[in-house]
């Protein structure tokens, strides 16, 4: 039945977020004798040792590292469903959840508006050129797909940085940092958002919008190939309705799956992106948690990344799954 | 006896050397392939003789010139904030770039092929347990895990190089697999299988050279990605601190103010070599795709190609068909 | 067709983005408030602003701007400013005190005027309180505390049940055997051990508390808890201080902290006016030093908060008003030689770091002259081998400054048996070639470089050795390394601490060469002991002359510290030595240009 596969995929992305949840529960009690060793607060220089054993037994009792490793693994899981990431290293301890939800919008914005503009742009431009087939626009698409694949983004970003941010000044080389303190959805301060976020956006477009564009035209070409539709009709599929649908959904699911595995990519790739433009986001709040040892944020920060990925994973297989020709053909077969 | 002990291991390896000479020729004879060779080698060349081609030794502080002096004939690219020479520090960065690169790319290839080769052909619970622990590592978002694995055990080019290997396995092992369970399926293998041999007899003289073409390929692509990875690792501070590599001169020349100071040089320079370098493995890469699989040439119309082909591409298309039938779950009848 | 003009309508939405920003560039710079515009470079702004946790990038200079100590130390005079207090005094002349009394009895009158932002005075209680916090660790555990309250009397029981055992501090509610009258409601009586330097920490440090709103913690709700209640939450989050200026919590954020100045603030001017001049200042968080000084340029911002590199002084000096103030520094850059190894990490090399005559030709050796040019670009100073800065109110300044002496260098080595074997750019001795590598980050990696330099010319070998991210506990806490370089501050204010952890204490200390003498750590005790201060004065002198001839922390120089600032918008900036431009003596005097 249908639905077996649905409920197959849901119980194979459960197992597998299990997995991450264990092995983000371990990473940082790993690779020292004392599982508690990087939880400890650095030992300041007027400390006696004994002072400071007494300090090391005090923070494993508040972490719970007196318990067992299995009693500590549950308490882990059981905050985790409630929503509750710890608390960060930082004084005060802020939740981490707090730290990742202020952040999160900021590193979306740039996401969503990259995939958005790399698919629309990119499908566009794809069709375009396949229509003109062999002439300028289609060379010139495929010339610079096979430049452009080679430039990181990261490298586009600086060369565009320096040039239209620093030299010409045409648009900010680095983001506004009172933009994300005070923002009160103003029609102003949403134009100064979407300056800011243009350069950093079109570094992370332009490998994508290659990308859809080569794969919209090479699947718009095979399906106006008349050798195509010979091929297939003598295959035995002669409704020509059904085998669009059939081509289609071909084209469609690369290009769905694609979008989705965009996400997850985009997100963890967007912290090289973020440091270039020192736009304050999720990748930045990353680097800061690695740079002060701020072992919650930062795992917690992974979980997040993995769940993003994970349920963008399985958002693909149900749309798999829904773009099933057989269902779009109304069940007849 | 020791001469048929000796013929044993020299054969496969005299064979394998072979192989590869015969693919270096189609490569040569390609167009892009010979560019992207040609690139490497010159690459190659320049890593393994900097000291020689180098004019100044970057790592010496009393070789320094003048500030922030733009291309010139002392310097042909110019001098950083700290008087250092561009050019110098961009033959040197060729050696991080392309050591990594290969090493990494040739470790990846092995263990994924093993990995792919082993669940591909011996099924069921190997399989099973395989592909799990793959869909895993596939969600774990890679930039962020190798930041905190760094972080935990130190930060080094050969500890870069083993989480690079550990979790760019995963990718490639899948691909190999879905192979195999094609090849598998041959009268060659099966035909093997009935004159009674091992298992490991079938794997490594059946199986591995019917993916062999998608490894070398895949090799060419993984290093150039590889690249990019390690450079965006360099740029974030992650690697070894002490070597000049293009990752590195790129973050220093944005936090030395190459942007405010207008330095272009300094971000030119680097990003030429990454691009340089990263390209020469794409265009092999591609040119490999394009020997190994010529389905989608850029240059001819699609007639001609779908008609050169052996119908390749078609069956694919149509197989495609039939797994998302077969995925739907219902059955013709 | 319908694409193409889909494309049409993208593009000219995306050049009227553009557009929209080139108007914008006028030559002279407008602002939409009044606010100074300070720029900060960090990671980020804290955030949560408990006073006593807080010590990331700014939290410790906001902390200091929203609550008060009791006293100020003014380096200059050797003497202390008042803050909440407004003066104070020994009961006992300390040199008058009888042997058996383990202490020093110290009366504190606090300003009658001084009150929290809520409008509620600061009494004495609160003065209590916060000391009596500071000192239970069962309330307030070790970690984070940055209020040193080692010298008090007032004793807990170290077994964390909360239970005082000895009280060294006297109010009114808690009079213990002092009497108080009606008009002692505003005195504090401290016990503090007995040695001169034991009001310092109390008077500088500890940033006062009030009661009325820190009594939440307790045994249960220690102060950093690792998992804070949501009323600790909302404390931390806004603080309320004695100190000039408020924070503006509902427009404060990740990226931008504001800061009100308190009209009621207790201290005024001579002429009994508002004491600070600004009356609000918006810090501006920067992730990237060029990122800031861009701002600075544009006008976005008036000043930045931080030292800056040396590259940009001679743009910055370019650009229309902007100056660039260069200030002394108050600490000293040495090499730190390691000159009593463990056994366990012990090699040949090291053990001649043991001999005197061999270190004092490296002291020889490094030129402080070469190194500042080279790798401060001359933006710096040279230091005496007392290690005191030249600006410093006792630097022993009979000793002499930077003697290099490279054939001096040499001969010594040469008559000690150092001597260059067949062929070796190096000397050795008794086969143990003169090879060392000096640990560190590598942001001292240039100025090792040019270190190498100097030392090649007396024949021994160096390389740079990366330290990692840990290089206090990974090398220098246990002693296993050759050569660091070490930054040390030494002040009136800090000597007796400072000389102890840097001379004395072996261990997790900065005494990362394990020096043992005793001799001269008796003279360090004997000078942090003696409660006569001519004798503690004459013993730093003396101090100094000791550590100029051990030659085990040689001095490199003293960089400078450069901040820029604008002038066009507020005007009165003061330059104070061993800080930034932005000051407490600016704040007190910037005015904004009217235009």
């Amino acid at each position: 039945m249908k639905f077996d596969y649905v409920i197959k995929r849901i119980s194979h992305t459960i197992l597998i977020f299990l997995a991450v949840v264990t092995i983000n529960f371990f990473i940082p009690r790993i690779g020292n004798d004392d599982p508690a060793s990087r939880y400890y607060p650095p030992q300041i220089g007027t400390m006696t040792d004994e002072e400071y054993d007494e300090i090391k037994a005090l923070t494993r009792e508040q972490y719970g590292f007196d318990k067992s490793p299995v009693e500590q693994y549950l308490i882990y899981v059981k905050n985790l469903l409630s929503g509750d990431l710890g608390n960060s290293f930082q004084p005060g301890r802020p939740k981490v959840m707090k730290l990742i939800t202020e952040r999160l919008p900021w590193t979306l914005v740039l996401s969503l508006s990259t995939m958005m503009i790399s698919s629309i742009v990119g499908i566009m431009y794809g069709t375009f050129a396949a229509k003109k087939r062999g002439r300028l626009p289609d060379t010139l698409l495929l010339a610079s797909s096979t430049l452009l694949t080679a430039l990181p983004a990261f490298i586009i970003a600086l060369i565009l940085s320096m040039i239209i941010g620093f030299e010409l000044e045409w648009l900010p080389g680095y983001a506004d940092p009172s933009m994300m303190t005070a923002f009160d959805w103003s029609f102003e301060q949403i134009l100064n958002v979407i300056r800011n976020a243009t350069l950093p956006v079109i570094s992370m477009s332009i490998g994508g919008i290659v990308g859809y564009a080569v794969s919209t035209r090479n699947s718009v070409i095979v399906v106006s190939s008349d050798d195509y539709i010979l091929t297939a009709r003598a295959k035995g599929l002669s409704n020509g309705r059904i085998l669009y649908r059939h081509t289609l959904t071909n084209a469609l699911l690369p290009i769905v799956t694609r979008f989705m595995m965009g996400l997850s990519a985009l997100i963890g790739g967007a912290v090289v992106i973020e440091k270039v433009f020192n736009w304050n986001g999720m990748g930045t709040l990353f680097i800061n948690a690695n740079l002060q040892n701020d072992y919650p944020l930062m795992m917690g920060v992974m979980l997040f990344l993995s769940s993003i990925a994970l349920l963008a994973n399985l958002t693909a297989d149900l749309l798999y799954f829904v773009l099933d020709p057989r269902i779009m053909d109304g069940g007849r077969r | 006896m020791n001469n048929t002990m000796t013929k044993k291991i020299l054969n496969p390896i005299i064979n394998f050397l072979q192989t590869i000479g015969g693919i270096i020729k189609k490569t040569w004879n390609h167009k892009k392939g010979r560019i992207g060779l040609i690139l490497v080698v010159l690459l190659a060349l320049t890593a393994i003789f900097a000291p020689l081609i180098a004019p100044y030794d970057p790592y010496d502080v009393l070789q320094r010139g003048e500030r922030g002096v733009g291309p010139s004939l002392d310097h042909l690219l110019g001098t950083t904030s700290f008087g250092q020479d561009i050019f110098s520090m961009l033959v040197y960065g060729a050696r991080v770039s392309m050591t990594i690169g290969i090493i990494t790319a040739i470790l990846i290839s092995f263990t994924g092929a093993i990995i792919g080769i082993a669940a591909g052909y011996l099924g069921k619970l190997p399989d099973a347990v395989i592909m799990r622990i793959v869909d895993v590592m596939l969600v774990i978002p890679t930039l962020p895990i190798t930041i905190v694995l760094t972080n935990l055990f130190g930060k080094s080019y050969p500890m870069l190089i083993f989480i690079f290997t550990l979790f760019g396995w995963a990718g490639l092992s899948r691909v190999v697999r879905s192979q195999v369970l094609t090849i598998k399926n041959t009268n060659y293998v099966k035909s093997a299988e009935l004159f009674g041999g091992s298992k490991w007899y079938i794997m490594t003289k059946h199986i591995l050279p019917g993916v062999s073409n998608q490894l070398i390929m895949n090799t060419a692509m993984t290093a150039a990605g590889v690249m990019i990875a390690e450079a965006g690792l360099s740029f974030l501070g992650l690697g070894n601190t002490e070597f000049i590599s293009w990752g590195k001169m790129l973050a220093d020349a944005q936090s030395s103010g190459a942007f405010i100071l207008g330095y272009w040089w300094w971000i030119l320079a680097p990003a030429l070599g990454i691009f340089l370098s990263v390209s020469s493995y794409m265009l092999i890469g591609f040119s490999l795709e394009e020997i190994f699989n010529p389905r989608m040439s850029s240059n001819s119309s699609q007639f001609k190609v779908l008609k050169t082909l052996s119908g390749k591409y078609i069956q694919e298309l149509f197989d495609e068909m039939e797994t998302i039938d077969n995925q739907g779950g219902e059955h013709n009848d | 067709m319908k694409n193409n003009r889909f494309l049409l309508l993208l593009i000219i939405v995306l050049m009227s983005i553009v557009m929209s920003s080139c108007g914008e560039k006028e030559d002279s710079v407008t602002r939409d408030d009044e606010a100074l515009h300070v720029g900060y470079i960090s990671t980020g702004f804290p955030a949560v602003f408990m006073p006593w946790l807080s010590n990331q990038g700014i939290a410790t200079e906001l902390s200091s701007m929203i609550f008060s100590t009791l006293f100020a130390y003014d380096s200059d005079n050797d003497v202390f400013d008042p803050l909440l207090g407004d003066s104070w005094e020994y009961l006992v002349d300390p040199t008058e005190v009888p042997e058996d009394q383990d202490y020093l009895a110290v009366k504190i009158n606090l300003n009658k005027e001084a009150t929290w932002s809520d409008g509620t005075p600061v009494t004495p209680e609160d003065v209590y309180f916060s000391f009596d916090l500071a000192s239970d660790f069962s309330r307030s555990s070790h970690a984070g505390t940055l209020a040193w309250t080692g010298d008090l009397m007032h004793d807990y029981n170290s077994d964390y049940s909360g239970e005082l055992i000895r009280q060294g501090i006297f109010t009114k509610d808690h009079p213990g055997d002092y009497t108080f009258t009606d008009e002692d409601d505003h005195v504090v009586y401290l016990h503090v051990k007995k040695v001169l330097g034991g009001i310092t920490p109390l008077f500088t440090t500890i940033l006062i508390l009030p009661e009325h709103q820190y009594n939440i913690i307790s045994h249960v709700n220690k102060l950093n808890s690792t998992n804070p209640t949501s009323a600790q939450s909302t404390l931390y989050n806004n603080p309320m201080g004695s100190g000039p200026f408020t924070l503006d919590v509902d427009n404060s954020g990740p990226g931008v902290i504001i800061l009100n100045r308190r009209d009621d603030y207790h201290l005024k001017d001579d002429n009994g006016d508002i004491l600070y001049k600004v009356e609000s200042i918006k810090f501006i968080n920067y992730l990237d030093e060029i990122v800031a000084i861009n701002a600075l340029q544009e006008g976005d911002i008036d000043v930045i908060d931080n030292s800056i590199s040396n590259i940009y002084i001679d743009t910055l000096n370019a650009v229309k008003n902007v100056e660039v103030d260069s200030s002394v520094n108050d600490f000293v850059s040495t090499l730190c030689i390691n000159l009593n190894v463990p056994e366990e990490y012990s090699t040949p090399q090291r053990e001649l770091l043991k001999d005197p005559i061999l270190r004092e030709a490296i002291m020889l050796a490094l030129d402080q002259d070469y190194l500042i040019t080279q790798s401060l670009d001359g933006e710096g100073s040279s230091v005496r081998g007392g290690l005191f800065t030249e600006n410093s109110i006792y630097v022993n300044d009979s000793i002499s400054m930077d003697d290099h002496d490279l054939d001096k260098a040499n001969q010594i080595l040469e008559d000690a048996g150092y001597t260059f074997e067949a062929g070796s750019k190096f000397r050795s001795k008794d086969g143990v070639l003169l090879d060392y590598k000096i640990t560190g980050s590598p942001g001292v990696k240039t100025t090792i470089n040019y270190i190498q330099v100097l030392f090649e010319q007396i024949g021994i070998k160096i390389e740079y050795h990366e330290g990692g991210t840990n290089p206090t506990k990974d090398y220098f806490y246990i002693g296993n390394f050759d050569m660091t370089i070490q930054n040390v501050v030494f002040s009136m204010v800090n000597v007796d601490m400072m000389f102890r952890a840097q001379f004395v204490t072996i261990g997790y200390s900065s005494n990362y060469g394990r020096l043992v003498d005793e001799s001269f750590e008796a003279k360090i005790n004997e000078m942090r002991t003696t409660l006569d201060r001519t004798r503690k004065i004459e013993l730093i002198f003396e101090i100094q002359e000791d550590l100029d001839s051990m030659n085990y922390k040689i001095p490199l120089y003293t960089a400078n510290t450069s901040s820029a600032y604008r002038t066009d918008i507020f005007s009165g900036w003061v330059h104070v030595d061993n800080v930034l431009i932005f000051n407490s003596d600016s704040l007190q005097n910037l005015t904004l240009n009217s235009k």
